[in-house]
């Protein structure tokens, strides 16, 4: 790998480590751990400052839970790969991989994400795509 | 009838080399720039997201900040969602509910990806800075009016009051009068409504802007404290993705986010 090309991909994965640490994402989920869940779409919030969905799923008695999943590219970076709000609507399917919450509470942060059988796009980077590069001209390796 | 004429060998090479010669002294001449402009939109480029390269930025092994025991105490009561003392239950980061950041925590910039960008706009009196996050703008009169007696009762404000000059070539901004809601930056440092800061920015080329931060604060840091170096790069009126994303910390979407997300994800 030339100089350049370690300099970009590092650049990316302290990037991605940046968007990761967003209102302490790290500290809430179990970023190594990997869950399905699968329900029907009651509402999706395409806002900052990352969209959420919410989904009924239902348990082995049929019960049904409301899910939260957390997404975490921000809209914008959705919005590059092509989504916008009604991306998902009301009464989709969707089957996720997701990272389980600490809490052990029915809320998750998006990993993978079929709708009606699907595969939606969320980017390279763990959850969503690296950040846009810097600015022209910016020193990548420039440090304090 | 055409005649070829022949062009010495080794006057092709001169004119070759000094067509190259130019090239590059060309492409090596540095773009002109007037240093006493800092007008623009500026984008951090150095790494650091905290006011200082203390040892929890993981950028850098400053010595851990000058407290005293009161400064101690309250850094220890400001629960950060970052770095090793994150608390997923306790934190109380003034930007989970959107409050305002104030200044100097503005000027760190908040997060590494689309949201980094700032902008200053210089007018005869005055210098404003415009940040994207909130949406929020700071005024930097520069009229030579004289700062307010910091021990004077203040009306005190999130970005406080602040006058810049020039000092050759570097601007220096001097602020008191702020509102000790605001944490300096994203790991909790705390500042009290009597602290002094006095900002310097320098235009070092043509896209190149550095700013270092000094927080005067006795009340809770033994001696003046200094930020690390920080470096914006100019990026212009350009509009794509990056730039033309329009973010608000809205705070009924946030408080929404709070209650069905993050906090039952944290168990808090």
């Amino acid at each position: 790998m030339n100089s350049r090309r370690l300099l970009v991909s590092l650049m990316v994965m302290i990037m991605t480590t940046g968007v990761l640490a967003h209102h302490g994402t790290s500290i809430t989920y179990e970023m190594d751990k990997t869950i399905t869940v699968t329900g029907t779409v009651d509402e999706f919030d395409f806002s900052y400052p990352h969209p959420s969905l919410f989904v009924d799923v239902a348990d082995e008695k049929g019960r049904v839970v409301k899910w939260g999943v957390e997404f975490l590219p921000t809209p914008a970076a959705l919005k590059s790969l092509g989504w916008n709000k009604t991306s998902i609507k009301a009464g989709d399917k969707v089957e996720m991989g997701c990272h389980p919450s600490k809490s052990g509470k029915p809320v998750c942060a998006l990993q993978s994400l079929t709708i009606n059988g699907k595969a939606a796009q969320l980017g390279a980077g763990p959850g969503g795509p690296p950040p846009a590069a810097p600015p022209a001209g910016a020193r990548g390796g420039q440090r304090e | 009838m055409s005649r070829h004429h022949r062009i010495p060998a080794g006057a092709l090479l001169l004119v070759t080399g000094s067509v190259l010669a130019a090239a590059v002294t060309f492409a090596q001449t540095p773009k002109p720039f007037d240093p006493h402009d800092l007008s623009g939109k500026w984008a951090r480029t150095s790494f650091n997201q905290g006011f200082s390269t203390v040892p929890e930025s993981g950028r850098g092994n400053a010595p851990q900040a000058p407290f005293t025991a009161a400064g101690k105490a309250a850094y220890d009561k400001n629960y950060p969602g970052y770095g090793p003392r994150a608390n997923a239950t306790l934190r109380n980061d003034p930007m989970g509910s959107c409050d305002p950041l104030g200044i100097p925590r503005n000027l760190n910039a908040e997060v590494v990806s689309s949201h980094n960008w700032w902008e200053i706009v210089q007018l005869p009196d005055r210098m404003m800075q415009l940040f994207e996050w909130h949406h929020e703008y700071r005024v930097v009169y520069t009229d030579g009016r004289k700062l307010p007696d910091a021990t004077a009762d203040l009306d005190a404000k999130w970005n406080g009051y602040s006058v810049g000059k020039w000092e050759g070539d570097t601007f220096v901004v001097d602020s008191v009068g702020f509102d000790d809601r605001t944490w300096l930056d994203k790991f909790g440092y705390p500042h009290t409504d009597g602290m002094r800061l006095q900002e310097r920015y320098r235009r070092t080329d043509a896209t190149t802007l550095e700013l270092t931060m000094v927080v005067t604060d006795p009340e809770y840091y033994t001696r003046p404290w200094e930020s690390d170096r920080k470096v914006f790069k100019l990026n212009g009126l350009q509009i794509d993705r990056r730039w033309d994303e329009q973010i608000y910390c809205v705070p009924s979407e946030e408080q929404k986010f709070n209650r069905l997300i993050r906090d039952p994800a944290s168990g808090k």
